[in-house]
């Protein structure tokens, strides 16, 4: 049996790391859709506050979406552009 | 402020704000023109997952609460999977570097905040004033 690299190492830490990051992306889609049930609940409740509703909760979900776009880009980062590699 | 009045103004706001960043980049990045694209790429797809997120927010508040839950979760997920082709294509392109891109997609929170949350000069004032000074 061949002995584990430390290149092997770097790149299986980095996969389960990657795969640990895009729990991130879970978060933002729940929070969204909740914010979303509770902005339809609140339109049937007053119609006429539409447009305010759908005001607050786009740049609340945009914020939001950007924390998920986090966790992406890492996990992206650490499968195709690894930067850990070249320190070896 | 009408919800079509908040997005020209973040539209706005994104443009101007990554417009500060490719003039920047221009005195600190190396290779100017990769950083540039990525930039230009990165802002086009955050300002269409925007629109996109609008249309999507616009139609569940229509729906009843359980069905507005699950379209907007199913929408997100979309609009993630385009956001990883895209950071991913920036990633493999040779031509298009992905700081560039990620800066492009992170600016429209920068913009919200920056429109929306601190917009009052008085917000700032108050942050260095003493309560018990009257």
């Amino acid at each position: 049996m061949e002995p584990i690299t430390g290149k092997a190492l770097v790149l299986a830490a980095s996969a389960i790391g990657a795969g640990l990051a895009m729990i991130a992306g879970i978060g933002p889609g729940i929070g969204q859709g909740y914010a979303a049930g509770k902005g339809a609940e609140g339109v049937g409740r007053q119609p006429e506050a539409q447009g305010d509703i759908v005001r607050t909760m786009l740049l609340g979900a945009a914020v939001a979406e950007t924390t998920g776009i986090y966790g992406l880009i890492i996990a992206l980062i650490l499968l195709f552009a690894n930067p850990l590699i070249g320190l070896l | 402020m009408s919800v079509k009045e908040t997005q020209v103004n973040i539209l706005i706001g994104a443009l101007l704000l990554n417009g500060f960043f490719g003039v920047v980049g221009f005195f600190v990045v190396e290779d100017y023109f990769p950083y540039l694209g990525g930039i230009l790429f990165g802002v086009i797809i955050a300002l269409l997952n925007f629109r996109l997120l609008f249309l999507t927010l616009d139609r569940a508040v229509k729906m009843p609460p359980a069905k507005a839950q699950a379209y907007a979760t199913s929408r997100y997920f979309i609009r993630y999977v385009i956001t990883g082709v895209v950071v991913y294509v920036s990633i493999r392109a040779q031509h298009i570097n992905v700081l560039g891109t990620i800066l492009g997609l992170i600016s429209l929170k920068l913009v919200i905040f920056k429109t929306q949350l601190f917009n009052s000069k008085a917000y700032f004032k108050n942050i260095f004033k003493r309560k018990e000074e009257k």
